[in-house]
């Protein structure tokens, strides 16, 4: 790991400051996607500037038609989250299922929303909720905010402050997991909400998190699982690794896809 | 409590070669499986609870009678989990299964005995 310099802001203005300063600078949060990347080398900023101590970031609020969860809320506070637990139990399910117990304590949903790591479940709760990111500047829904893999519609010196989740009626994700990394080999999450039904993927595809308009519009007409189980995915365009080939992520999507929609109830 | 110990061990080694751990190459040799973000080590998660019994007999060759237990598990577990992968997937016309048996090797065979 190369040397870096460490900022430790105590408000926004002192964050984007250190970001303005410095081109090479990168945020950090919980830094359970940056550290890694840094420690192979594939990633070497000139600074970290830490969002840990700027205040106003950790908070979970209940707005009734939607929730709002603060950009520093670890997977865990938002898994653990009365309020999510309450409005949209399918995100606090999801949350609980990232990673292990250590990811989930250090890592933050501002954190993999900026990333957009093409296996990140946030993503799929994002785009399905029909979500919208708050940053310091402006808000953007997440249909445009992802846009493909490791890349968003944040600038250079954009900070995430807080994601915006509607209250669907009913949601659910379901993972398959990657056996080792516990990383989404095919993740999807359905939900029914104030956009009408919404089904959005990760993990499966190179382009990261992506809807399947033709399951949407068959759970539109009929809500269960039978609706999507005869839905064949392209595998064009699908990832593949050693956990899973393009042609059984397909698969996985499509069964996935059908868990969630009974998961719903 | 040692030697329950030690065939737990010995199990989760097996269950784990049977169905998780497997180091893959590139054509040009280059390691895929090189950390556990992708090899898959067994985890307490990955197993279920153990039924340990003891059939204890004196080994013959030494004279305090004593033998190694530490290897059992990871001996005799690797068939009976593929024979038991097997009799499940017979009737889908499955009647061969490479270690590790990963839920994509499974798929496969599913998907090639079906034609």
């Amino acid at each position: 790991m190369n040397d870096f310099t460490y900022h430790a802001p105590t408000s926004l203005d002192e964050a984007l400051a250190a970001l303005r300063g410095d081109g090479g600078a990168k945020l950090i949060a919980g830094g359970h996607s940056l550290l890694p990347v840094m420690k192979l080398n594939l990633a070497a900023p000139s600074a970290l500037v830490s969002l840990a101590g700027v205040p106003g970031l950790g908070d979970i609020a209940d707005g009734g038609d939607s929730v709002t969860v603060g950009a520093m809320c670890s997977h865990a506070q938002v898994a653990g989250s009365a309020v999510v637990r309450a409005r949209i139990p399918a995100l606090a399910a999801m949350a609980d299922g990232i990673g292990d117990a250590q990811v989930r304590n250090a890592g933050t949903i501002g954190g993999s929303v900026a990333h957009n790591d093409p296996a990140a479940d946030y993503p799929a709760a994002c785009v399905a909720l029909g979500a919208t990111i708050v940053t310091d500047r402006r808000e953007v829904h997440s249909d445009d905010f992802f846009q493909g893999m490791f890349a968003t519609a944040l600038a250079d010196d954009e900070v995430v402050t807080a994601v915006r989740f509607p209250v669907p009626a009913r949601a659910a994700y379901a993972k398959f997991a990657n056996p080792a990394s516990k990383y989404a080999v095919a993740g999807v999450m359905v939900a029914d909400g104030p956009a009408g039904v919404r089904v959005a993927v990760t993990g499966a595809s190179g382009d990261g998190v992506f809807r399947l308009a033709e399951m949407e519009a068959a759970l539109g007409a009929s809500f269960s699982g039978d609706a999507v189980a005869g839905i064949a995915v392209s595998s064009d365009g699908m990832l593949s690794d050693t956990a899973a080939g393009a042609d059984y992520r397909a698969h996985l999507v499509t069964v996935m896809a059908k868990r969630a929609v009974e998961a719903c109830g | 409590m040692i030697v329950d110990g030690q065939l737990h061990g010995g199990l989760a080694h097996g269950i784990g070669q049977a169905l998780l751990e497997e180091c893959l190459y590139q054509d040009d040799g280059q390691l895929q499986t090189g950390s556990y973000l992708d090899y898959t080590m067994p985890r307490a998660a990955d197993l279920p609870s153990f039924n340990i019994n003891h059939n204890t007999t004196l080994c013959t060759h030494n004279p305090l009678g004593v033998k190694g237990v530490g290897e059992v598990g990871s001996i005799g577990v690797p068939p009976a989990v593929i024979n038991a992968v097997i009799d499940a997937l017979r009737p889908l016309g499955v009647n061969d299964m490479a270690m590790p048996a990963t839920s994509q090797r499974v798929w496969q065979a599913i998907q090639q005995a079906q034609g």
